[in-house]
């Protein structure tokens, strides 16, 4: 048996890589189940150990009326009792040295703080300082969202007045001033998030501690008790709670027969001081009412004489505006006609000179055609006297002419008579007859002496009688010729002066009629001269009349004014009066409805018995220890089906290798058994060295990390660890058989073949044609190597399943990783700014709230709240069917349906469509609906706080994500309840630009409004949301490590075995001539493929495995986003690959050294 | 004269344990061009390392090693793959075909990364399977697979074929058939080839004989009449 040892050990030496591979992945997934199944416990236990350190109160009672001795008797005579210690806390608002307000609750301690004290519950941690000693004096709880670095020992903490207050006598039980003397931690407070109040910004932000003596009250307002045996109890476990639940029920029972007695006594004289309050009120209303109206009805009076006066004075107005508006008419209308009249008048003027015009031009042609005529009777004159000449001479010419014939004829008869024959008749003849007659009778002949003178004249000048007297009759032609044409043109000329004279008379008769017609005008326009003047002198009059009026008007109505004046004056003084009678009103109705409330309050006076799961920072620490627990049930599943997987192909091949080994041993006559244990050995040393190493590191490492995480948000001072024997029984037991069964199978086939068989080598697994050759377009295109890369794949099936597995889960680790940061980050988005469209919800004790005045004037400033929605909120629990789970859901009712649609968007979460929200509508959230398997169309039964059930018809299902909720219209409400809604909240919108101030500020003013039972706002519980999960963000490093070492580890066992396995291939192309890259090539071609289809199938499981983690990991009342991501898908694939990359790189190495003449001297 | 394979004092070492073997203890030898060499000597002589040497599958510590005028000792191993790749022809005793191809392909592995390859299928007829160019070696028998190796290394167009007992895992008649094809491959195509083997008997089939004993060539005879391997008993 010793040599069979030394063949295990050898073995394993021999095939290092492949055990630690197995060693590796059993230590990661026994790491992982073991460290994060007791992750959930070791914080229990750590967070219990600091509970029992503490004494941290089993449970705590607490009445809205306070709490007597008759009270702590009747508590500590409880079966199950323990310590029981009576308490004073009070909330309030507390300054800070610097200003600060710090909203505060502070404790009593008891009298006695020594150790043994059983009763001394919750005891604060001395971190600095002291503890108090003197009243006054006071120890700080050190959270962790107290102000890092701040000095508070020593420091002063003021109680603040509150100013408004101040006529209650004792409005704060504390004195004046608190000394923080040292910082404490404390159990009840380990939450970084806060604890709600009523007082000041509705969230604690420091908590203190101080003496009893400090306080100032009569009553306790908490019983804090321990029951009995719960501290040896872890205070998650089921037995603790069965203790404390049986001690609660307890207590429970007897709650409203003591809170009975205490009303008794406290609500008589409250009423009966309400009432005296309420007469007084009355009769000084009265009173007031009286007098200010005696002063109403004065003024009035005044008012309407004023308003008579008012009239008249109009009246006179609206006479002289008449009266002006008819004088500018007449003005109007007379200046138009003078106008017309001065028009016509210029027309005739303006005739007249034309027709002067005319007649001036007229008198002008006339003097011209004058000179004209004048001209032409110059020159006839002129022409005349030649003619007068010509006359003459031709009367001398024939007097001449008729003397010598008639001397001639004298001759001749005196010829005749002488007788001398006259042959010659002719001068000559004359002449020489004469002649004759001188000779024949001298005498006779003397007397013819002119004759002869005058022929012998005629004669000299060439001419005869004969022809002197044609010549002379031609003359005188030619003068009657010239005399006619003078005689002619003068007569024309005549005529022409006495058409011209006939002219001249026209004009002139012209020139008369026009004159006339002047006159006549300018007679007329005298005349038109004088009306103008004479009317506007009566305009004038008449405007003075007016304007006199005017004057008259004027002064009345400064008179009026003055008076008006005086009444408005009256008047104001009375509205102000009024006003203050009014706000006196207002405040004393105020200060009586207080009063009012304050009795309703004591009405509403009630115990509540409250365990640790009401602590904040207890339930929280709760609830993250069992998201760790729910993310713990998943994960490890991976790296267990990876190990199977390692296990398996690693035992496999090294079957295979040792096949000639196993036949040697069989044929030696080893029993199967005996050779089988040799694998099983093989894998058990690796599996529990790897159950070694993981447990004893996971159950360190991943409680520490989660511990310390978490120890950012709460303050548990311990981490404990210890080793969890049944979880790493569990866990390594599982480690076992996910290898050892694999390691079975592979020896089995092996054993049971013929060890003959087993001595020859076994037959490669022959070639096989695949199906993609048979699509042969497809496969003649594809080059050589890749085919050889296709049949290669499909050839090693389980290689081909395991790669794609294991890449797949890395991929699928990563997306979920990635998808859980998406889903987280996305809520607080998704809720408080999507979903919810308002900031700030007011929470009112009565409905009767909203009339009082302080909240009417801040809800009625825009610039602090921009709109509001009364609704009613119900906490609710569904009626389960079957076996699901009854879930608490608030029953929401909106005063106003449709206005409530501006404050919440109802769509639905995958379509993103609107869901409709009507009168007639049911709408319930997503994760109630899933988490009641309704749809719609199905039936919801809920009962509300007093326990009335009501059935509805689902009509919508809506995305949200924090809280479940039934949404009802106020009409559906009243049907299914049995009564009108009653107002129990506001939803405000606030203004874009509030800053924090903004809001510590409306917060401060809210509360001290009446009835107000505290403010939330969204943006506060976003942030406090995000403190809850970014705590998980770690968790999603986790998964990336772990995603990555899986990658690795999967990625490197596999590629291993192919190298191993094909050894001999490998080293055949290598001899052929393959060069180291493409050798590489061969090999990462499949493996790239692989890692390829590994990741796409990675990715869809991804989105699966993310969907379980976040169903899993959601708390009941939250609904993480559903979505990833689409950079989260990317980042997966990247980071796969980048894995496989490196994987490949590293084995690069390997392939290169991969011997041929090794590989090549045995048979495959 | 140059020789187309020459070994000068070859040596080769292994370190085993504190001792130092000489697997090839300066072996001398050459072979010439076209001749059909038959490496003889018993098991562990170190006709492998030679083979090996000479196939550039391994390196020699000392001494030189000439193919066609190339030393090839002097190669760094990526020239050693290249000269793989290009100049040598392997034929081992178990085959070694890639499982998964089938014979044409098995040759086209071999043919496809080759600068002057010859046609696979024409190889392959010529070694007698050209009705078996689609099978995958399992459906093969020994002596065919045997032939699917020789056509591989032919396709190759190699300057030397180099088989390392090829007849080993073969049965007698098979062997002389697969001895038969590498002697007609050297006669015909004018090859260089150089058999291993440990059976003496062949020797008489070979153009050269060079006898292997402990690392060392003992002689290098020429052969002056060879005879066809059908000739020859063992």
């Amino acid at each position: 048996m010793k040599t069979y040892g030394k063949n295990i050990f050898r073995t394993i030496r021999g095939s290092l890589s492949r055990f630690l591979a197995i060693f590796a992945i059993v230590a990661l997934g026994v790491g992982f189940l073991a460290g994060l199944l007791v992750s959930p416990m070791d914080m229990r236990l750590s967070a219990d150990a600091l509970y029992d350190e503490t004494r941290l109160y089993d449970l705590r009672v607490v009445s809205t009326l306070g709490l007597t001795e008759e009270d702590v008797e009747a508590v500590s005579a409880v079966e199950g009792v323990e310590g029981l210690f009576p308490a004073y806390d009070t909330d309030l608002v507390l300054l800070s040295e610097e200003g600060d307000s710090l909203t505060a609750r502070v404790h009593s301690l008891p009298e006695d703080t020594s150790e043994e004290n059983a009763n001394y519950l919750t005891r604060p941690q001395l971190l600095e300082g002291r503890m108090p000693q003197e009243p006054g004096e006071c120890v700080i709880v050190k959270t962790k969202s107290l102000v890092e670095g701040q000095e508070w020992v020593g420091a002063t903490l003021t109680v603040e007045e509150d100013e408004e207050d101040d006529e209650e006598e004792d409005s704060s039980p504390l004195p004046q001033t608190l000394t923080v003397v040292g910082t404490v931690r404390s159990a009840a407070y380990v939450s970084m998030e806060p604890e709600y109040t009523t007082a000041g910004s509705g969230t604690l932000e420091v908590m203190l501690y101080t003496l009893p003596e400090t306080f100032d009250m009569d009553y306790y307002t908490a019983l804090y008790l321990s029951v009995e045996g719960a501290r040896e109890l872890n205070s998650s476990s089921d037995q603790y709670w069965d203790k404390v639940e049986a001690v609660q029920s307890a207590l429970e029972d007897m709650a409203p027969e003591r809170a009975q007695l205490r009303y008794e006594t406290l609500v008589g004289d409250a009423q009966q001081e309400l009432d005296d309050a309420r007469a007084e009120y009355e009769e000084a209303r009265a009173d007031t009412e009286e007098e200010l109206a005696d002063a109403k009805a004065q003024l009035e009076d005044a008012q309407k004489e004023i308003d008579e006066n008012r009239q008249t004075l109009a009246d006179a107005k609206a006479q002289l505006e008449s009266g002006q508006a008819q004088l500018d008419s007449g003005k109007t209308t007379f200046y138009n006609e003078i106008y017309t009249a001065r028009q016509e008048i210029q027309n005739g003027y303006a005739q007249i000179e034309s027709g002067q015009a005319q007649i001036d031009s007229g008198s002008a042609q006339i003097e011209s055609a004058q000179a004209q005529l004048d001209q032409g009777y110059a020159q006839l004159a002129q022409e005349e006297q030649p003619l007068l000449e010509a006359k003459a001479q031709l009367d001398a010419t024939k007097s001449q002419l008729d003397s010598l014939t008639q001397g001639k004829e004298a001759l001749f008869q005196a010829a005749q008579g002488l007788g001398v024959e006259v042959a010659d008749t002719s001068d000559a003849g004359a002449l020489a007859l004469i002649a004759q007659l001188e000779q024949a009778a001298p005498e006779a002949a003397a007397q013819f002496a002119p004759l002869q003178e005058g022929l012998n004249a005629l004669a000299a000048q060439g001419q005869d009688t004969a022809s002197a007297l044609a010549a002379w009759e031609e003359g005188t032609a030619q003068y009657e010729a010239g005399y006619a044409q003078w005689s002619a043109g003068k007569a024309e000329l005549d005529q022409n002066q006495a058409a011209l004279n006939e002219q001249r008379y026209a004009l002139q008769n012209q020139q008369v009629t026009l004159n006339n017609s002047r006159a006549e005008l300018d007679q007329n326009s005298a005349a038109l001269q004088q009306t103008i003047n004479e009317t506007e002198a009566q305009f004038q009059a008449t405007q003075g009349e007016i304007d006199q009026g005017w004057i008259d008007y004027q002064e009345g109505m400064a008179q009026l004014e003055d008076a008006q004046k005086e009444v408005d004056e009256g008047l104001a003084d009375y509205e102000e009066g009024w006003q203050e009678a009014q706000d006196q009103f207002a405040e004393a109705e105020e200060e009586l409805a207080d009063g009012e409330s304050q009795l309703r309050e004591i009405e509403e006076g009630e115990w509540y018995v409250f365990s640790r799961e009401d602590n904040v920072g207890f339930s929280s620490y709760d609830s993250n220890a069992d998201k760790i627990a729910a993310i713990a049930s998943v994960f490890p599943v991976f790296f267990f089906l990876v190990a199977a997987l390692v296990a398996l192909t690693s035992m496999t091949r090294l079957v295979e290798e040792e096949r000639q080994q196993i036949g040697t041993l069989k044929a030696l006559g080893y029993s199967p058994a005996a050779i089988a244990s040799k694998y099983m050995i093989y894998a058990a040393i690796a599996t529990a060295a790897g159950c070694v190493v993981g447990v004893a590191a996971g159950m360190q490492v991943f409680p520490t990390i989660i511990i310390n995480a978490y120890a950012i948000m709460y303050d548990i001072p311990h981490t404990l660890t210890p080793v969890n024997w049944p979880v790493a029984a569990l866990a390594s037991g599982a480690a076992l058989v996910v290898t050892l069964v694999p390691t079975l199978n592979a020896c089995w086939s092996a054993l049971r073949e013929a060890p003959a068989r087993l001595m020859l080598p076994k037959a490669p697994k022959a070639g096989k044609r695949i199906l993609l050759e048979r699509i042969t377009p497809l496969w003649k295109r594809m080059k050589f190597t890749h085919k050889v890369t296709a049949r290669n794949l499909f050839r090693y099936k389980k290689r081909f399943f395991m790669t794609v597995i294991g890449i797949a889960g890395c991929t699928a680790l990563l997306v979920t990783g990635f998808g859980v940061k998406d889903s987280i980050s996305d809520i607080v988005e998704l809720q408080f700014d999507q979903l919810n469209q308002y900031q700030l919800i007011v929470g009112l004790k009565d409905e009767s709230a909203l009339e009082g005045a302080k909240l009417q004037e801040i809800l009625g400033d825009k610039d602090r709240v921009e709109d509001y929605l009364s609704v009613l909120q119900d906490s609710g629990q569904v009626v389960p069917k079957g076996s699901d789970p009854a879930d608490s859901v608030t029953i929401l009712a909106p005063s106003d349906v449709d206005r409530y649609r501006e404050y919440f968007q109802f769509r639905d979460r995958t379509s993103g469509q609107a869901v409709d929200f009507t009168e007639d509508s049911v709408v319930i959230t997503e994760k109630l609906s899933e988490r009641q398997h309704l749809d719609v169309g199905d039936q919801i039964t809920v009962k509300n706080q007093d326990e009335v059930e009501a059935t509805f018809t689902i009509t919508g299902i809506c995305e949200n994500y924090v809280s479940h909720y039934l949404y009802l219209s106020p009409a559906a409400y009243e049907e299914a309840f049995g009564e009108a809604p009653s107002w129990n909240a506001l939803l405000c919108k606030l203004p874009a630009q509030e800053d924090a101030q903004d809001e510590d500020q409306l917060t401060t003013d809210l509360l001290k409004c009446r009835d107000i039972s505290g403010t939330q706002y969204t943006t506060e519980l976003s942030r406090s949301f995000n403190d809850t999960i970014s705590s998980i963000n770690f968790i999603v490093v986790v998964l990336i490590v772990s995603a990555g070492i899986l990658a690795f580890i999967v990625l490197y066992n596999l590629t291993n075995i192919n190298i191993a396995e094909r050894q001999n291939e490998l080293a055949t192309i290598k001899v052929l001539g393959f060069y180291n890259r493409e050798v590489a090539a061969y090999i990462y071609r499949e493996t790239v493929l692989l890692t390829l289809i590994g990741t796409a199938a990675g990715l869809v499981l991804g989105i699966f495995l993310h969907q379980f983690v976040i169903r899993t990991a959601e708390i009941d009342m939250v609904m993480f986003g559903r979505s990833i991501y689409p950079l989260s898908y990317l980042w997966s694939a990247l980071l796969t690959v980048v894995f496989s990359v490196f994987v490949n790189l590293v084995m690069y190495r390997k392939l290169k050294n991969v011997d041929m003449v090794e590989s090549l001297k045995a048979p495959e | 004269m140059e020789h187309f394979i020459e070994f000068q004092n070859v040596c080769k070492y292994y370190t085993m344990g504190e001792h130092k073997i000489a697997a090839a203890d300066h072996v001398s030898f050459f072979v010439e061009k076209g001749e059909f060499c038959v490496i003889v000597g018993p098991s562990g002589a170190g006709k492998t390392t030679v083979l090996n040497m000479l196939g550039g599958m391994d390196t020699c510590d000392e001494g030189k090693i000439l193919l066609d005028g190339q030393e090839i000792s002097a190669y760094n191993q990526k020239q050693l793959t290249t000269y793989r790749r290009y100049d040598v022809g392997f034929v081992f005793q178990f085959y070694n075909l890639v499982q998964n191809l089938t014979a044409l392909e098995n040759v086209e592995l071999a043919s496809e990364i080759c600068k002057d390859p010859l046609d696979a299928r024409d190889t392959l007829t010529g070694v007698g399977l050209g009705e078996r160019l689609q099978n995958f070696p399992a459906q093969l028998s020994g002596g065919e697979q045997q032939r699917v190796a020789i056509a591989r290394a032919l396709a190759k167009n190699p300057k030397i074929l180099l088989c390392d007992e090829p007849t080993g895992a073969l049965d007698y008649n098979t062997g002389k058939a697969v001895l038969a094809l590498l002697q007609n491959t050297c006669r015909n195509t004018g090859r260089t080839v150089l058999v291993i083997t440990h059976n003496s008997a062949l020797t008489a089939m070979a153009d050269r004989v060079i006898h292997i004993k402990s690392g060392r060539a003992i002689s290098n005879d020429v052969n002056p009449d060879p005879r066809p391997v059908e000739e020859i008993e063992w």
